[in-house]
């Protein structure tokens, strides 16, 4: 119980603080934790990194050049996914589809490695009840289910019933070319 | 083996994090950004040191307790002042408006369009209804909001007078 150790500890946690938090704000939205399973993953390693400066057991040169490679890493890793030439395929993966048509897609679930059960619980969450509601349900690259519905299952919309927002509806789908992803989005 | 050590030390470290967190407030740890998950995880790593005694009893509450005082002040801080809250948190960026990408908003964060549409998706809207977005913002947490154009909302109750009237009800 050595006071000085203790100020020192007091005084890393500080500044350990500072560097999480400006390496997490350089990292930008698309950051650590927030969009793919490795983002997850590279949270967890700057975590583990970081406890063992607050207590001293690695330098804060040593801790901080960890990080600062660490972020680098994730950093070109989100312009090499940004450049759309492929490598975000390779880098991030691309969505898995396990529902087409109101049919299960078994070789798509078995890519995935779930089984119906685990399809099925994912509609659930997402107020699915019957298969037939579902056009189109994917393994996101985040690992999250995102659900297309049937038109028929979709809520309904002003445009379905009120003749002026109709109207509005026809001059924007006139109006632009805009309104779809790019192909292979 | 000092096993009733290792037991001792694992409820005082619960306890510590159990009260430093009530004592900072809900909000503290979990508003849901980066940072605060990362914090979250740093915390939690800090408590294997102490199990196994590599740190004491003090080093560990000097350090998770700081961390967490940090935190707490750069909170309120964030809470009165916009400009710190900026600082800390980032802004919401809108990717999308009237169904169209926004690239150079997007490309400041690396996001492409396959990005954008995963988003969307995820919020029910499929590739080729991108028309229907009025906004999409991808919030300080990452996670996206979607606003859709006036005429692709859904009907609000508010609207079930007319349309009853409509139908002649």
């Amino acid at each position: 119980m050595d006071p000085h150790e203790l100020v020192m500890t007091a005084l890393r946690a500080v500044g350990v603080y500072v560097l999480m938090l400006a390496v997490i704000r350089a990292l930008g939205k698309r950051t650590v934790g927030n969009f793919t399973a490795f983002d997850l993953l590279v949270a967890l390693m700057l975590g583990e990194v970081v406890d063992e400066i607050v207590y001293g057991d690695v330098g804060m040169a040593q801790g901080v050049v960890a990080i600062a490679v660490i972020a680098a890493a994730q950093y070109s890793n989100s312009w090499l996914s940004y450049w759309d030439h492929g490598m975000d395929r390779v880098l991030e993966g691309k969505p898995t589809a396990i529902v087409r048509d109101g049919a299960l897609q078994t070789d798509g679930l078995r890519q995935e490695r779930m089984n119906p059960k685990d399809a099925l619980a994912e509609l659930r969450l997402q107020g699915v009840e019957d298969l037939g509601e579902v056009r189109l349900a994917q393994v996101e690259v985040d690992g999250q289910v995102s659900v297309i519905r049937q038109d028929w299952a979709s809520p309904v919309q002003k445009a379905d019933v009120f003749d002026e927002a109709a109207r509005e509806r026809d001059r924007a789908r006139a109006g632009g070319a805009q309104g779809t992803a790019p192909a292979g989005a | 083996m000092e096993l009733h050590r290792i037991a001792v030390r694992a409820a005082f470290a619960y306890v510590v994090l159990l009260a430093l967190l009530r004592a900072s407030g809900k909000r503290t740890v979990a508003q849901g950004t980066a940072f605060d998950f990362v914090l979250a995880l740093v915390l939690g790593d800090m408590v294997d040191d102490l199990l196994w005694a590599e740190v004491s009893a003090a080093r560990f509450t000097v350090g998770v307790g700081v961390l967490t005082l940090a935190h707490t002040l750069v909170s309120a801080a964030a809470g009165w002042s916009e400009r710190v809250d900026r600082l800390v948190s980032g802004t919401p960026l809108a990717a999308v408006a009237h169904g169209a990408p926004r690239a150079a908003a997007l490309r400041a964060e690396r996001m492409n369009r396959h990005e954008v549409a995963r988003m969307l998706r995820q919020e029910g809207v499929a590739d080729e209804d991108w028309r229907d977005v009025r906004e999409m913002c991808v919030e300080v947490s990452g996670r996206a909001s979607v606003r859709r154009e006036p005429w692709a909302e859904t009907p609000r109750r508010e609207e079930a007078p007319r349309l009853r009237r409509r139908w002649g009800r």
